[in-house]
């Protein structure tokens, strides 16, 4: 391939990755997004002579400041900055690819892609930015190499008398650059990758915070804010995008999760026929013992444990499985100190937490397996009332509910009329395709014309039927279901499983959860097969360990590998070398087995495994050499036989320190080897002159023939 | 370095994980660099071609040939400088590959500001591949020297020039051209190649030349006055530079002329040269004579190198 296209295919490889990367974040609109791809693509067509002229030049230069001034006005007329500087660094790029005319632009264009994913780094988190990176650690190189041949050429032809055509003719060359050399550049992605995650593992993780720099960013789920819209929630059955991420441990719990996990967001408690919103009420900081921080209201011996990772959402909550005792959220490093996260409580079981940034939150939710604990079990009298309230209307609800429940003695058997009416008669169906109703009441709508609904409308009729009765109520946001990602081992909730329900307050009982939506819902949930699908899960444990052990690695999982590793070492070394905690038998002094607690062991085990994997990679690699060199010998006749035999010999020979000149003949070789004693020379001999007869001689080699040479050459070394 | 030290910075800083990652990029970039480009440098040769001739205050060109010896990888991007004696050369040599177990031949062009011997002592031989980010160095020691002439100037013979000058002293009568004598022999160093018998060298099969009528036997003798007076300074110098350089181009013209010329300086001289030959013994004579102090004959040493200097 020329070099001057090799280099310009490079060259525009490494800035659209760094174009990508700026588009990251979702900060670019659109338009302007665009707009940046087609001048990239319009830029591929800018070639000498125009790139060359002076005045094309000055064009760039001057459009580069128009720019710069049109940005600054629109700043000053209120647009976002954030926007406005990345699109001009993407014009600024632009520019350079509409100017590439020597080594110092590309390598210009080289440093503006690499400025672009460092920006990308404060824009986004997401797994795509681990991709924008894999790319660069192989195109990165590829640019490097070939820019920096291109300058040093340009350097020395500077002082030719023809240096624009001497220049020329050498970009123009397909003899300079080969496919050898750009597959062993992109090589190196193997050791810089290596050496890149040594580093990022070994540099101390800090985080001064001197200057702020990034912003929060989260991902937009509706139902978990400050009011929920009746009929705005439905429509995101179908999101497949993953925002909550489940593991547990054990039988129980993973019998709890299959039989369909239900993780409380937030609850609602005024109704004002059109919307369900929150009474203003103050957060309380939840006091942490530890790590640990108590969710019920009264002291419970916790059962499972359920591991919650949990993307970053425009509204922080907690999300907390039925029968919740408490949660352990893992300290948080900031400036090497290990600092507490900021949990708080509002009335309604709305948890949140107060130090959101960008990477969403990690928790353990321990759980009660008892059937009847509830969470919360208090409900003050002022309280009572707020939960009863209903807007003035609703007559003909009202009306329903009473006649329901008419004959119902107690508050749980009303409640379960009402359910048994709503859920279970098959009056009502789930549905997501609900036409608009404007200036009605959308309850009555729902109830007694149309009579479909998807989740919002059921639990609204529910919780308003059940306050008509004097039953206290709320609405409750959340999600429910999940999907089981084989290739990451947890269960995956996605947008699609966000959920409305209604928590009713049963005296003596507490607040009991109580689910009016029929099961039509399941059938409309995100498809769970599929080569998409699976696509989809791969990806997504993917994004799931790059945001553990990547975006999240911090200050205290490095200790916690310092530890490991202190300790593997420890164990390394012999027996009488340690301390006093062991003896000989590898018991310890407490009577304990020595053997081994689990991370150390595998850490070892893992060690131990890749040196084996080497040795065996050595191994094969020697081993397919010479199945290689027998099988070409076998297949290619005598002659090819007799060569693979000489390259034996010499190969046999440079073990002894004895390698042939490049202008000796074999026959030279062999003689001169005998004349300096070397106690094989017989055979060395004999198997040139075998080679020769062979190869230049015409006559073929029996199978006897070649063997025997064979055992002689292995008898020699 | 400096996008390092930044990015290092910001992630510091931050605590951004993601900047530590291109931190830690940044910086196996530069180690991989470092490796690659000590790679290249292993297994390099290089030889050391220099000219025939070379005069002072001209350009002459220098080979240097790179070998390879390194028995798969190419090694890329060579930067070459020649480390002499009278400090580095405006250009270095460069070599965009060389293949493994081959050789490529690069040069520059050097100008060596004073007559005498310049001293070659290594090749500095430098590559910044693979990526710009790292420059090696690796110095292969291949002394040499080379004598620079002096840089030949018209002679007005006789003119005075200040304490010391060039003179004929013994004019010699006729045309002074020196034409073939009809006689051939074997080619010697320094015959001009004016003198190659073409056709016989063709036949014979080694260069062969005219035997030049060696004239008269009169020799026209250049008077170069080389004691250096007490309190003379650096006018003296370059006064005593130029008396030099015509004779150099004195005894070429006369030479050329036919006449046998000889340079005769206080207390030495040069070899004589017949008429028609090749002016390199007078102008090597040229090359390595010095100044002396008043009344302080030269080191015999001095006087013998002066003599029959050659390289």
């Amino acid at each position: 391939m020329r070099f001057h296209a090799l280099h310009k295919g490079v060259t525009y490889l490494v800035s659209g990755l760094g174009l990508f990367a700026l588009g990251l974040g979702g900060e670019l609109d659109p338009v302007a997004r665009i707009a940046l791809w087609i001048g990239w693509v319009a830029t591929w067509f800018v070639e000498p002579p125009l790139v060359s002229s002076h005045r094309w030049s000055r064009l760039m230069t001057w459009a580069v400041l128009a720019f710069l001034l049109v940005q600054v006005v629109r700043g000053l007329l209120g647009a976002p900055p954030l926007a406005l500087g990345l699109e001009f660094a993407a014009v600024l790029q632009l520019s350079r690819l509409a100017h590439r005319r020597t080594a110092i632009d590309h390598q210009q264009i080289a440093l503006l892609a690499f400025l672009h994913v460092v920006a990308a780094s404060i824009l986004s988190v997401a797994l795509t930015y681990a991709l924008v990176l894999l790319g660069m650690l192989i195109a990165l190189p590829w640019m490097l190499v070939l820019t920096q041949l291109r300058r040093e050429v340009e350097r020395d032809l500077a002082g030719s008398v023809r240096p624009d055509a001497d220049l020329r003719r050498l970009l123009e060359s397909r003899r300079l650059i080969g496919g050898g050399l750009l597959v062993w550049i992109a090589s190196l992605a193997v050791p810089l990758f290596a050496i890149t995650s040594v580093l990022f593992l070994l540099f101390p993780r800090v985080g001064v915070g001197l200057v702020p720099i990034g912003q929060v960013h989260g991902r937009r789920v509706a139902g978990f804010g400050s009011h929920v819209e009746l009929g705005g929630f439905g429509t995101i059955r179908d999101d497949p995008t993953v925002v909550l991420r489940v593991r547990v441990e054990g039988t129980d719990a993973r019998r709890m999760v299959e039989a369909g996990l239900r993780l409380r967001g937030t609850s609602f408690d005024r109704y004002d026929g059109r919307r369900w919103t929150r009474s203003p009420d103050r957060a309380e900081a939840i006091g942490r013992r530890g790590t640990y921080y108590a969710i019920a209201d009264r002291p419970v011996r916790p059962d499972l444990a359920v591991h919650i990772e949990l993307e970053p959402l425009d509204e922080p909550v907690v999300f907390l499985p039925e029968r919740t005792v408490g949660i352990e959220v893992p300290l948080r490093m900031r400036a090497g100190v290990p600092v507490g996260r900021r949990i708080a409580r509002a009335r309604g079981l709305d948890v949140r937490y107060l130090d959101a940034d960008d990477r969403g939150l990690s928790y353990v939710a321990w759980v009660s397996t008892d059937p009847a604990f509830v969470t919360e079990t208090e409900l003050e009298a002022h309280e009572r009332a707020r939960y009863l309230a209903l807007p003035d209307g609703l007559a003909r609800t009202r009306a329903l509910a009473t006649s329901l429940t008419r004959g119902a003695r107690t508050d749980a058997e009303r409640v379960d009329r009402l359910l048994r009416h709503l859920r279970d008669s098959g009056r009502y169906r789930y549905t997501l395709e609900l036409a608009g109703s404007p200036g009605r009441d959308p309850l009555d709508v729902f109830l007694f014309e149309r009579r479909a609904g998807h989740c919002e409308y059921f639990s609204t009729a529910l919780a308003v039927m059940a306050r008509a009765v004097g039953v206290p109520s709320r609405n409750v946001t959340g999600f429910v279901g999940g999907w089981w990602n084989p290739y990451g081992g947890y269960h995956a909730i996605r947008q699609g499983d966000a959920h409305s329900w209604v928590e009713v307050y049963l005296d003596g009982r507490g607040w009991v959860t109580v689910d009016p939506t029929p099961p039509g819902r399941d059938a409309l949930r995100p498809s769970e097969s599929g080569w998409a699908v699976a696509l989809a899960a791969m990806l997504d444990a993917l994004e799931s360990r790059w945001d553990r052990y990547v975006v999240g690695f911090d200050l205290g999982t490095q200790r916690t590998l310092l530890d490991r590793l202190r300790e593997l070492f420890a164990r390394a070394r012999p027996a009488s070398h340690r301390g006093s905690g062991g003896d000989e038998t590898g018991r310890r002094e407490d009577g304990s087995a020595g053997a081994s607690s689990g991370p150390s062991s595998s850490a070892a085990g893992i060690a131990i495994a890749l040196l084996a994997a080497g040795v065996a990679i050595v191994a094969a690699v020697a081993f397919g050499r010479r199945l290689a060199s027998r099988l070409r010998a076998w297949s290619a006749g005598s002659q090819a036989a007799a060569v693979a035999l000489f390259r034996d010999l010499e190969r046999a020979l440079r073990r002894h320190g004895l390698r042939r000149r490049p202008d000796e003949t074999p026959r030279r070789f062999a003689e001169r080897i005998a004349r300096e004693g070397f106690r094989g020379a017989p055979t060395v001999l004999e198997v040139t002159d075998t080679y020769l007869e062979a190869r230049y001689g015409g006559r073929s080699l029996s199978p006897e023939r070649i063997r025997a040479a064979r055992a002689r050459l292995r008898a020699m070394r | 370095m400096l996008l390092t030290l930044g990015v290092g910075l910001a992630a510091v800083n931050t605590g951004n994980n993601l900047l530590y990652l291109l931190l830690g990029l940044l910086l196996s970039l530069l180690l991989v660099s470092s490796a690659i480009s000590e790679t290249t440098l292993a297994g390099l040769r290089v030889e050391r071609r220099l000219p025939r001739r070379a005069f002072a205050g001209r350009p002459f060109f220098v080979e240097l040939i790179v070998h390879n010896d390194k028995r798969r990888r190419p090694a890329w991007a060579l930067e070459m400088e020649d480390v002499a004696a009278d400090g580095p050369a405006p250009h270095h040599a460069f070599v965009v590959r060389v293949d493994a177990r081959a050789r490529v031949v690069a040069g520059y062009h050097r100008v060596a500001a004073r007559r005498g011997w310049l001293a070659f002592h290594a090749v500095r031989v430098r590559t910044r591949f693979p990526f710009g980010l790292v420059q090696k160095e690796r110095v292969v020691e291949c002394p040499d020297r080379l004598l620079v002439y002096p840089a030949p100037e018209p002679a007005l013979p006789g003119r005075p020039d200040e304490g010391c000058h060039a003179e004929a002293l013994e004019p010699v009568a006729g045309d002074g051209r020196a034409m073939p004598s009809g006689w051939l022999r074997d080619y010697r160093r320094g015959d001009p190649a004016r003198d190659i018998h073409w056709r016989r060298t063709a036949a014979v099969g080694h260069v062969v030349v005219h035997e030049r009528d060696r004239g008269d036997g009169r020799v026209v003798t250049l008077r170069l006055d080389e004691v250096r007076p007490s309190g003379a300074d650096a006018d003296w110098d370059r006064a005593f530079e130029r008396a030099i350089a015509r004779a150099a181009g004195a005894a070429a013209e006369l030479l050329a002329k036919g006449h046998g010329v000889r340079v005769v300086g206080r207390y030495t001289a040069s070899p004589v040269v017949p008429g028609g030959a090749s002016p390199e013994p007078i102008w090597r004579w040229l090359a390595l004579v010095e100044p002396v102090a008043h009344d302080e004959p030269p080191a015999p040493a001095a006087r013998g190198d002066a003599q029959t200097g050659a390289r």
